[in-house]
């Protein structure tokens, strides 16, 4: 990854830094407390990294910014609790592993959908249009969200509590931090997809098709690939992405039908801050976003949590509208 | 072979270049037109789907609600309707109507709030309904029509639903609000209009203006202020011998208000509180148990309503295991044990007495009738648990009723208003409620003289809310 950091954005970034600890240091932090702020941070990251892949992947192929992403987060949290409270068989693990699967594979299809009736027949459209048929679409989603599972929040138990007798989450507890299971649990599959992914793009027909699509359409037309099956594919998924995310920290809260918003939108600034093209730069921009919320949030006040990704998203649009980790765009042969 | 539809507008591959292209732009302005209505319907349906999701929250009796504001709207109107309903009680003389407007949060987040008012609220208007009306002083009959709008956990829908209920209505008195937002919203136009308006939210703000520090002519309410949980918090956490006390407040008008009651009823007790800060809603890291673990704090006070509540605790449990965990009373409902009981487990919250089962309370305790009478009319009207909101709308139907019955025959709009207004005032004296027992005043517009009439200390206890009498405070 390159990083030309222009003297300027270091100078921010030392003043930030130096802000922070004077601040911290108010509250008698120490490095352990600093470590304990930035541990939990990237496990929030982690997040916002797979919801910003999935504006990523849709956005290459079809120059939509797809605000319904913050619903396929919701689906796949809604979806899981919702399966896994029915005790289908016998064993606990075994319905986490169905309802997961349930949850993976609907929403995905919600994204499949979604591309061939909605987005579709719209392609021809100005932008404009397709980003409100995507804010409508998320509103919907969660409009039937809540027709179907009520106001009240769900439950998913933490993952390792299927692996343990301990009713709770167990938690690690190295050199005085604490890392919670479903941190590592987060961790594990969030690096197990990125790796899948990029194995995907590089080494599979169908992506290096869905790549040669995203960089240049007329071209992968004459080539014979199938935008339009890409631009499916795509949506496809950014759905399956974002259940995954879903999933993984439905056990972090308690799923409610409009947990979809806030997720979404902190998704949103990940890959705007990445550049909304680059895989590697949405992933570097959720963890960056996961880390300096937190760490913000730990010696300010947590009220203004939020704020600091809106102040990140128009620190970059201002002043990196290319995002931060975008290098020279250049020509690519796929 | 991807164009089928379009292919007639636009012979040219151009048009797949990049999408400042002008001339595909020109030729989209035709298309364009039907897109933007697809969007527009496709924008509508997703309101309506949302509508239709809250109403489903909306629980028992939604269509009894709709029913009665229908035939109020084609009866439109004032007060002075002569026709006379159809009573059973043969010899009483009938005289006018009278209008009770209910704008809860039937729908929307609160919705767990607002169903059991409203379900409450129904249960009033059949029991009402079946007596035929109040009766005056004057022996005369009065029928009681309700009339239920959905405030939609929504300030804007809440002031709007107040101004439909005063003014194309022409109800006598307000019952709702549901939320301190909601309330707040709702109750300058009640002033405005001369109405009388029971709030079941939990602010101190909503009966008395935080600046001028004047209790609110027209406003009252049924709910304990906050400043009777910090008191009642206060109380226990020095009675615990705490040394170092934290707080973490839900980031809403709720939480914000406990927050800041809490700090003077803490001050008064001598206590102080070391770390506070707020949380949101749907939070799934706290970095907040950083600070507390840095300020070396025994016990949290969390003030949050549900779900954030369980998340906020389970945020502590990990990070700090031995502090111990002190709930207000915005999460005293079912939801709260049943949400995570590997949570909750043997933490201690400040709840209403409705919350305990009423064989647990002391038999010389007032409430106990009317609590246990409550309890077995809600559950048989509405199928649910009891829950203190419902107890809330109880209390405030109550007080109309008794300030309703204490009217002369004759009065009529504004001076009804009013004379609704002075009775609250003057009949709800020593009332028992589910809520506690209230003595209303000029002054005071709650009219809960000992918090713990209102209030009591539960721990969860296998599951279920245990009452904890003050003489187990220490263990």
């Amino acid at each position: 990854m390159r990083l030309p950091m222009s003297a300027r954005s270091a100078g921010i970034g030392l003043v930030l830094i130096a802000i922070i600890l004077r601040l911290g240091n108010g509250r008698g932090f120490g490095a352990t407390e600093y470590a304990q702020l930035t541990v939990d941070g990237l496990r929030s990251g982690s997040i916002y990294a797979l919801i910003a892949v999935g504006f990523v992947v849709v956005f290459n192929v079809t120059k939509v910014i797809n605000f319904a992403q913050g619903a396929f987060v919701m689906l796949g949290a809604m979806i899981t609790a919702d399966v896994y409270s029915r005790s289908l068989t016998g064993s606990d693990l075994l319905n986490l592993v169905i309802a997961a699967s349930i949850a993976i594979v609907l929403t995905t299809a919600v994204g499949v959908v979604t591309d061939i009736v909605f987005m579709r027949p719209i392609r021809k459209s100005n932008d404009l249009v397709k980003i409100i048929v995507t804010v409508g679409l998320f509103t919907a989603l969660e409009g039937l969200a809540l027709l179907k599972w009520g106001p009240n929040a769900l439950r998913l138990p933490a993952f390792n509590t299927f692996l343990t007798d301990n009713p709770r989450d167990t938690n690690y507890r190295p050199f005085g931090l604490l890392v919670k299971g479903q941190s590592i649990w987060i961790w594990l599959a969030t690096i197990t997809l990125l790796i899948a992914l990029s194995w995907f793009f590089t080494k599979t027909m169908k992506g290096r098709a869905f790549r040669a699509s995203a960089s240049n359409e007329l071209a992968a037309n004459l080539m014979g690939i199938n935008s339009v099956a890409m631009a499916t594919v795509a949506f496809g998924l950014a759905a399956a992405l974002g259940a995954v995310g879903g999933i993984l920290i439905a056990p972090a809260t308690a799923p409610i039908y409009d947990m979809g918003l806030r997720l979404g939108l902190k998704g949103f600034v990940s890959a705007v801050t990445g550049g909304l093209r680059s895989v590697s730069g949405a992933v570097a921009g959720g963890i960056l976003l996961g880390v300096i919320e937190n760490v913000a949030a730990g010696v300010t006040k947590a009220g203004l949590r939020d704020i600091w990704s809106a102040v990140i998203l128009i620190l970059v649009l201002l002043y990196r509208p290319e995002g931060l980790f975008a290098g020279k765009r250049e020509t690519e042969k796929v | 072979m991807e164009n089928e539809s379009e292919a007639t507008h636009d012979p040219t591959v151009g048009r797949d270049c990049a999408p400042n292209d002008s001339r595909q732009k020109g030729k989209d302005v035709k298309t364009k037109n039907v897109w933007y209505r697809a969007t527009v319907t496709l924008i509508a349906a997703a309101l309506v789907a949302s509508a239709c999701g809250s109403d489903s929250s909306g629980s028992a009796g939604d269509d009894a609600s709709s029913e009665t504001s229908t035939s109020d709207v084609t009866g439109d109107t004032s007060s002075d309707d002569s026709d006379s309903p159809v009573t059973d009680d043969g010899d009483a003389e009938v005289g006018s109507t009278y209008r009770i407007g209910i704008a809860v949060s039937a729908t929307g987040p609160a919705s767990g709030l607002g169903a059991p008012e409203q379900a409450t609220f129904q249960l009033i208007e059949e029991q009402v309904t079946a007596d035929g009306g109040v009766t005056g002083p004057d022996g005369i009959l009065h029928p009681v029509e309700f009339v239920f709008l959905d405030n939609e956990t929504n300030p804007d829908a809440a002031a709007s639903s107040m101004s439909r209920l005063i003014t194309e209505d022409a109800v006598d008195i307000v019952l709702g609000g549901t939320t301190s937002g909601n309330s707040l919203a709702m109750l300058p136009i009640a002033t405005e209009n001369e109405t009388p308006f029971v709030s079941l939210a939990s602010a101190g703000s909503i009966v008395r203006d935080p600046e001028s520090g004047e209790v609110r002519r027209w406003i009252f309410k049924t709910v304990h202020i906050n400043d009777n949980v910090a008191e009642l918090v206060a109380s226990y956490v020095g009675a615990r011998g705490s040394s170092s006390v934290c707080y973490l407040a839900e980031n809403t008008g709720y939480g914000q208000d406990v927050l800041n009651t809490a700090s003077a009823a803490f001050d008064a007790a001598g206590l102080e509180i070391a770390f506070s800060d707020v949380f949101e809603r749907e939070e799934t890291e706290f970095p907040q148990t950083v600070s507390i673990g840095a300020a070396g704090c025994d016990t949290v006070v969390i003030g949050s309503l549900m779900p954030a509540a369980v998340n906020a605790n389970a945020a502590l449990l990990d990070a700090l295991p031995d502090v111990e965990v002190i709930h207000t009373s915005g999460i005293c409902n079912g939801g709260f044990l049943s949400l995570d009981p590997t949570v909750v487990e043997g933490v201690t919250a400040t709840c209403p007495k409705l919350l305990v089962p009423p064989d647990s309370l002391p038999d010389d305790d007032p409430q106990k009738s009317v609590l246990s009478s409550y309890r077995d009319a809600y559950e048989q009207f509405s199928g649910e648990p009891v829950n203190s909101f419902g107890g809330h709308a109880w209390d405030a139907g109550q007080w109309a009723l008794l300030a309703l019955g204490s009217l002369e025959d004759g009065l009529e709009g504004a001076e009804r208003r009013a004379a609704i207004r002075d009775a609250l005032e003057s009949e709800v004296d020593g009332f028992v409620g589910t809520g506690g027992v209230f003595t209303l005043s000029a002054d005071d517009h709650v009219g809960i003289v000992d918090t713990k009439t209102a209030l009591t200390t539960v721990r969860v206890v296998d599951g279920a809310f245990a009452p904890l009498p003050e003489s187990d405070w220490a263990n």
